[in-house]
């Protein structure tokens, strides 16, 4: 079952089109990959799918909710982790989770039992007391992860989680991440690290000036031509 | 009718999981409430003890009554006002573009209007607090006349939410924090210094009162200081009525243009 539908999305800032009539479903369960040179589109579809960027024409499905009306419903079933850094920085990692787990409305005692999970799960249980201004780029992009979780997501939508990190760090958040897809979760992510892209996503589009240029399977996209990343140069330069 | 669609898309986007914004806002405060207190609680009172006891001194009596208990309501209406318009500025816009924190409640289920309702609570707070500092001293000191007084704290709220709505509204246009000087000086500091606070509107040159119909700020200090003299006058009910309509109006602008910031 498809459970983002997109049709005919087109955006423009200013007579400027970010995204021209793009159109594409993702399936329940996959693991979903935009890919693209910095300006292709990438964050301007992710922001429209997360209602922060209002789309100048076109459909969106989630879930077989329209978007443009049941925005509120269907930020329940989402976990979003935005390219920039919005930690709240005046609160300690622990207050991060359970401050944000009211916005869903979260009972105080489900928000402490999810909060820990999480810490746990992103090996941050001892930094629980810290202030989020004290921790590494690496810490905090997990942070970033844990408190996207916070609702159980069905769809976890993620804006070049890895971009700017160390290698250790991102196969740490690429092992998650699989993890989460394995357990059921739909995840729909940008990146422009190739060896990324063809190691985690099942399927995937490769937008240029805010048109798919390439869709399908990864193994087939990559199968009779070159390296994902030569791929990825040849529609760069064109 | 646009306009009337506008006012219903507002309501329908309002819940009371503007609380989680106000809370959140609260306990990013008990962090930090020390300093906070000192602008919000200890500036109005050197106000009161350096003009009511320092300049009180030369002034015998003001309608009857002595200067420093002439000021205390203004000060109130004031403090208030102060406390209102630096969280609603400063400590909003650096919530909305300095650290992204509205970006980051939006990737929840709350939206843009309640955040600004979290935000006008908030505000409002931090002008109860600081007009009940100054009401107390007042008390306790024996500066305060009537026992009407007590119906003070609701005209608090009151100019707390215009403020904060006013404040709010002028930080959904501004592009830095040095936008905020204008503000400060044009419409704050002139409502402090010819609304009433210091000596009764009555003595300013007659051309001027009529700017001072227009400053909220007079109405609430005047209103607070009907009460406090204990006067029951009709006027204090249409008081309320009016700074209750201005704060709704001042709301629904707030929301309307927050949203055309936040949202692309």
């Amino acid at each position: 079952m498809d459970i983002i539908q997109i049709e005919n999305l087109s955006k423009k800032f200013d007579g400027f089109a970010a995204l021209n009539n793009v159109s594409f479903n993702i399936t329940r369960g996959d693991f979903f990959g935009l890919i693209g040179p910095n300006g292709a589109g990438k964050t301007t579809l992710l922001r429209i799918l997360y209602s922060m960027v209002v789309p100048s024409s076109g459909n969106i499905r989630i879930k077989g909710l329209d978007l443009r009306k049941d925005y509120k419903k269907i930020k329940y079933i989402l976990g979003i982790v935005p390219q920039d850094d919005n930690l709240d920085a005046d609160l300690s990692v622990l207050d991060n989770l359970t401050i944000y787990s009211m916005y869903f409305g979260l009972s105080k005692k489900e928000s402490l039992k999810r909060s820990e999970e999480l810490l746990g799960f992103f090996d941050l249980s001892d930094r629980r007391n810290s202030k989020v201004m004290d921790l590494s780029g690496g810490l905090r992009r997990r942070l970033m992860i844990a408190r996207a979780l916070i609702n159980n997501p069905e769809i976890i939508m993620l804006d070049e989680p890895t971009s700017g990190l160390d290698p250790e760090y991102r196969h740490n958040i690429w092992n998650k991440l699989v993890l989460l897809n394995k357990e059921g979760s739909t995840i729909l992510m940008s990146t422009h690290y190739m060896e990324e892209a063809e190691r985690l996503f099942k399927n995937m589009v490769i937008l240029n000036h805010g048109e798919i240029v390439v869709r399908g399977k990864t193994e087939d996209i990559t199968r009779n031509k070159k390296s994902l990343e030569e791929i990825f140069l040849d529609i760069a330069r064109k | 009718m646009k306009f009337i669609e506008k006012i219903k898309d507002i309501n329908h986007n309002l819940s009371l999981r503007a609380l989680a914004v106000l809370y959140r806002n609260f306990l990013a405060w008990l962090k930090i409430y020390k300093p906070s207190i000192i602008g919000d609680v200890l500036e109005p009172l050197l106000f009161l003890a350096a003009l009511g006891l320092g300049v009180g001194k030369f002034i015998h009596n003001i309608d009857g009554i002595s200067y420093i208990e002439f000021i205390v309501p203004g000060i109130i209406a004031s403090s208030s006002m102060y406390a209102a318009a630096f969280e609603s500025t400063f400590g909003s816009y650096t919530r909305m573009v300095t650290y992204r924190t509205f970006e980051a409640i939006l990737l929840t289920p709350v939206t843009v209007e309640e955040i600004v309702l979290g935000e006008i609570f908030w505000g409002t707070s931090k002008a109860f607090m600081s007009g009940i500092a100054v009401l107390i001293v007042g008390l306790v000191f024996g500066w305060i006349i009537s026992p009407l007084a007590l119906f003070i704290p609701v005209f608090i709220l009151l100019n707390g939410a215009i403020f904060s709505s006013l404040s709010l509204l002028i930080t959904s246009f501004s592009p830095s924090y040095d936008f905020f000087s204008y503000y400060f000086t044009i419409a704050i500091s002139t409502m402090f210094l010819f609304s009433g606070v210091f000596y009764p509107v009555s003595s300013l040159p007659h051309i001027l009162s009529y700017f001072v119909f227009v400053m909220p700020l007079y109405y609430s200090v005047h209103v607070m200081r009907l009460l406090d003299l204990g006067i029951l006058s009709p006027a204090i009910f249409y008081y309320f009525i009016i700074l209750s309509f201005i704060s709704i109006i001042l709301f629904y602008l707030t929301a309307f243009f927050i949203r055309k910031r936040v949202i692309k």
